[in-house]
Formats: C-alpha cells, sequence, structure tokens
C-alpha cells in the first residue's frame, strides 16, 4: 500500500507539489495525468526517493522499480541489453562478484515478457528508442517489486508495443502507477486514475471523459 | 645489439618491460572506467595534482633528511586528496566541478614547482616523474606497483556490477540501494592509485594518454565493458613494449615515445566503427522472426 500524506516539495523556491495526499491499494493500477509541469515526474522522483520532499511523508514498500521518462544514456556506452536487465536484480544478487544463475533466468524472463529475449546479447545502443523503453521495463520486471512506477515510460513505443505491455501489466499482482497522457488506454486498462497538478486529484471515467471532450487531451483522442 | 638481446643483458630493461605491464593492467582497467564515465577532465587533474605531492616529499626528504619519506608516498597522498576533494564536489556541488577541476590541477602543479624551488640541488627525480623514466624504476617501485596493482583488480573484479551500473545510470544504483557516494569515491580512489603507478612508466605529462586512448580503442572494438578492459590491458602492455623498443632504436625517451605510438594507433583506429552494426543480429529482424514463427 502507498499512503501519501501533505506532500510538498518547491524547485528552486517554486512549488511544484503543494499538501499531496492521496493513498493507493496494494496491487493497484493507477494512471496519472495532467498537463506539462503538473509535477507528475516530481511525484514519481519523490516516490522513489529520488527527491526529498520539503514536508510530508510518504510511506511505501521496500522494493520499488521505476522507469524513468527520459533515459538517455551515452550512445557509445558499451553495455549489451541483458547486462541492463540484470541491473534490476543488483539488489538481491551477491554483494560481491558476479550475477547467479537465479539472476540470469530472472532477467531473460523479463525479457521474455516484452518480447525482447532474442535481443538479449545485442548492444543497448543499437536499439531503438521504444526497445531501449521496453528494455527499461524490462529491467524494472526483474527487480521483482512490489511497486511499479512508470514515468511516461511508453511515450516512445510503437501501438501494438504498448498494447501488449498494457496487458501484461494488468494481469501482475503487484501495485502500478503509470504517469501517462494516452486517457484512452489508462480508462481500459486502469482501476483509477489520478490528475497530477500541483496537487493530487482522482478523477472518475466521467470526468476524464469531459476532460477529453473539452479538447484537453485532443492529442489522444486523434 | 637489439632490444631482445639488450633485454636478455640489461637488467635495467627487465624492470621496466616488467613495470610497463603492471602499469598496463592497472590503466587498461582503471581509463576503460574513466573514459566510459567521461571522467577524462578529472583524471587530468588528479593525475597534475600528484606533482605537488611529489614536490613536497622530495622537499621534506632532502631538507629535514626524512630518508624514509619516498616521493611516491606523496604523489599517492596528493592523488588520493584530490580525488576526494573533486568526489565530493561532484557529488554535493556539482555545478562548481569544472572550476574545481581546474582548481586542483593548477593548484597541484603550482605546489610542485614551488617545493621544487625551494629544495636543495638539482631535482632529477622530479623531472622524471614529470616526464617519465621508466628505466629508472627500482626492485622496491615494483614491489609497490604489483600491490597498488592487486588492489585494483582484486576491487574490480569484486564491485565489477556496481561500477558498471554507476557508470551507465547512477539512478538506477540508488534505487537499487547502492551508496553511490562511497562507489564513487571509490573508484576515484582506485584512479588515484591507477595515476600513481603509470607516472612511472610515462611521466606525469602523458598519464591521460595511456589511460585514455587505449580504452578509447578498445571501444571501437567491442560493446562489452568487460571486454574493453581487457582488450585495453593487452593494448597497453603493446604501446608500452612496443614503445619502449621504439625508444631503444631510435634513443627518444621512453614515456613520449610510448605516448606516441598509442597515439598513432589511435588516430589509426578512427576509420573503425562498433561492431555492433555488422556482427550482432538486428533486434527488429529477430523480433519479425518471433512474430512469423
Amino acid at each position: 500500500m502507498i499512503d501519501v500524506k501533505d506532500l510538498s516539495f518547491a524547485f528552486e523556491g517554486n512549488p511544484v507539489l503543494k499538501k499531496v495526499s492521496f493513498r493507493v491499494e496494494k496491487g493497484e493500477f493507477i494512471a496519472l495525468f495532467g498537463p506539462n509541469g503538473g509535477g507528475k515526474t516530481t511525484l514519481c522522483k519523490l516516490l522513489v526517493g529520488l527527491l526529498k520532499p520539503d514536508s510530508g511523508t510518504i510511506n511505501l514498500p521496500k522494493g520499488i522499480a521505476f522507469v524513468p521518462q527520459n533515459f538517455a544514456p551515452d550512445q557509445l556506452f558499451p553495455i549489451s541489453v541483458m547486462e541492463v536487465v540484470l541491473m534490476g536484480r543488483l539488489s538481491k544478487a551477491p554483494r560481491f562478484g558476479g550475477f547467479r544463475k537465479l539472476d540470469r533466468e530472472m532477467a531473460l524472463a523479463a525479457l521474455k515478457e516484452v518480447g525482447l529475449e532474442r535481443s538479449k546479447d545485442s548492444c543497448f545502443s543499437s536499439l531503438s528508442g521504444g526497445q531501449k523503453q521496453r528494455v527499461l521495463v524490462a529491467r524494472a520486471l526483474a527487480s521483482e517489486p512490489d511497486v511499479l512506477i512508470l514515468d511516461e515510460a511508453m511515450a516512445n513505443m510503437d501501438g501494438s508495443s504498448i498494447m501488449s505491455l498494457l496487458k501484461m501489466l494488468k494481469n501482475r499482482l503487484f501495485t502500478i502507477l503509470m504517469v501517462t497522457h494516452d486517457l484512452k488506454a489508462a480508462l481500459e486498462y486502469c482501476d483509477r486514475l489520478l490528475c497530477v497538478q500541483g496537487s493530487v486529484t482522482p478523477m472518475s471515467s466521467y470526468e476524464v471523459c469531459q476532460h477529453f471532450e473539452n479538447g484537453l487531451y485532443h492529442r489522444v483522442g486523434a | 645489439m637489439n632490444f631482445l638481446e639488450a633485454v636478455c643483458n640489461n637488467p635495467l630493461l627487465q624492470m621496466a618491460l616488467i613495470a610497463c605491464v603492471g602499469a598496463s593492467f592497472a590503466s587498461g582497467v582503471i581509463g576503460s572506467f574513466v573514459v566510459v564515465k567521461r571522467i577524462v577532465s578529472l583524471s587530468g587533474s588528479i593525475s597534475h595534482s600528484v606533482l605537488g605531492g611529489l614536490g613536497c616529499a622530495l622537499f621534506f626528504r632532502r631538507v629535514y633528511h626524512l630518508d624514509w619519506l619516498m616521493p611516491i608516498y606523496g604523489a599517492l597522498f596528493a592523488s588520493v586528496l584530490s580525488a576526494l576533494i573533486i568526489g565530493y564536489v561532484h557529488l554535493y556541488h556539482r555545478e562548481r566541478e569544472d572550476s574545481v577541476i581546474a582548481m586542483i590541477w593548477s593548484v597541484g602543479m603550482a605546489g610542485g614547482v614551488i617545493f621544487a624551488s625551494q629544495t636543495p640541488g638539482f631535482n632529477l627525480e622530479l623531472m622524471n616523474f614529470l616526464l617519465g623514466n621508466v628505466l629508472w624504476v627500482s626492485s622496491a617501485d615494483l614491489v609497490l606497483l604489483a600491490a597498488l596493482d592487486m588492489v585494483i583488480l582484486a576491487v574490480v573484479l569484486l564491485k565489477y556490477k556496481h561500477f558498471l551500473v554507476l557508470c551507465f545510470d547512477e539512478e538506477q544504483a540508488k534505487l537499487q540501494g547502492l551508496n553511490v557516494a562511497r562507489l564513487y569515491f571509490l573508484l576515484l580512489g582506485l584512479i588515484a592509485i591507477g595515476v600513481v603507478i603509470l607516472i612511472h612508466t610515462v611521466g606525469i605529462i602523458l598519464v591521460l594518454c595511456m589511460l585514455v586512448l587505449p580504452p578509447s580503442i578498445a571501444e571501437k572494438f567491442t560493446y562489452r565493458l568487460s571486454r574493453m578492459i581487457i582488450l585495453s590491458i593487452i593494448l597497453n602492455i603493446l604501446f608500452s613494449l612496443g614503445g619502449l623498443a621504439l625508444s631503444y632504436k631510435l634513443d627518444w625517451p621512453a614515456g613520449a615515445t610510448i605516448s606516441l605510438f598509442a597515439a598513432a594507433v589511435y588516430v589509426l583506429s578512427l576509420r573503425f566503427k562498433r561492431p555492433m552494426s555488422v556482427s550482432i543480429p538486428s533486434p527488429v529482424k529477430a523480433e519479425i522472426e518471433t512474430a512469423s514463427d
């Protein structure tokens, strides 16, 4: 379960999130949406501990996996797809030396789930933007998380990849928070929708459809 | 007398060869992390700060007759101290990192020059460290080099997967519960040790060349960091031994010849492209094949 109370965060004096409170039950699939600059990415980074809140509390399970919005590694970095996915196993692998057989099996299974097992020995830099995002999702899955946070992780993927990934995630038992602008998909696959705009407001399907009709998210409907 | 005969007959050359091979292990391993983490200027700063430590150690050794105080101890102290300062600034005041790197670079050199001016007699030792003179390595130096090599190899073997994630994705390292600050300091500490090992063979001025060029060449022939490290070690050995042989034949300074040899091969390697686009199966093709199965 995730419990956020009175969470506030300001960036260089400019408030990004003010007194945010919300609760997510175990196993829920939540969509976070809202306008650019509304604080979605900041909220994600606060949840995973990459940012420290100015005030408020966050209670959530230990095993958190995070797929960032814009991951732009050095294009020349010498690393294979499998090595990237294995990074998700670091907290479970032995402190010293290499990875165990189990870690490799888990990493390969995660790659299979995103449909990239045949690319395991490829160079990560040689993949397309969408494929890289799928590898990062596999890395998150390999860590066997209690909570998975996806920050526009599917932005570079094609439609069929997004659908198959959402179907796969829908059947998972862990809690998922997914930042998305694709309200159509969110309505279809997610249990609840939260609007992030300086604060976090739960929205019913009806309210979301109103937003949709008012052209706020016309890009999605196109 | 050709180079091979000279090696067989001259104990100085034999020790120089051992020093070159020892330094190749350190620079191949450390240099690969320097190149993939893009911290070349940081390493340059550490290597140049060493002059201050060397000058300080020589000054106290000569003026206060502290015979136990070897210049290399001063070098090690200065490089580790610089690494700690730069690491602290990188982690907690990153916006000032460039300025601090430049400051340490120049302060180290300035300190070395001032200590040298205050030290009585001609500072041949300091010049040897500055420009490199592998023929001047003593058996005590070789023991120290071997010990430092062991430290580097052991730490990297034990923490390889952690260094890989640190260099590739610091955020992921934090999410996996790793102490990124400690790991970063450890990496900088290893760079500091590697720099001290290298100044014996090529000298302070040319350390960067041996630290950066072999891994940069190796990077063009593999897309795995572990293979890049092995290839870098092999290239370092080839450059060191080849450069030493050339310097013997041409009667040129060893350090400078080794560096020029490495630089020439690096320029030639610019023609090559990474194998990822030709020798690995296309992931897109693989997916299409999977779909058609």
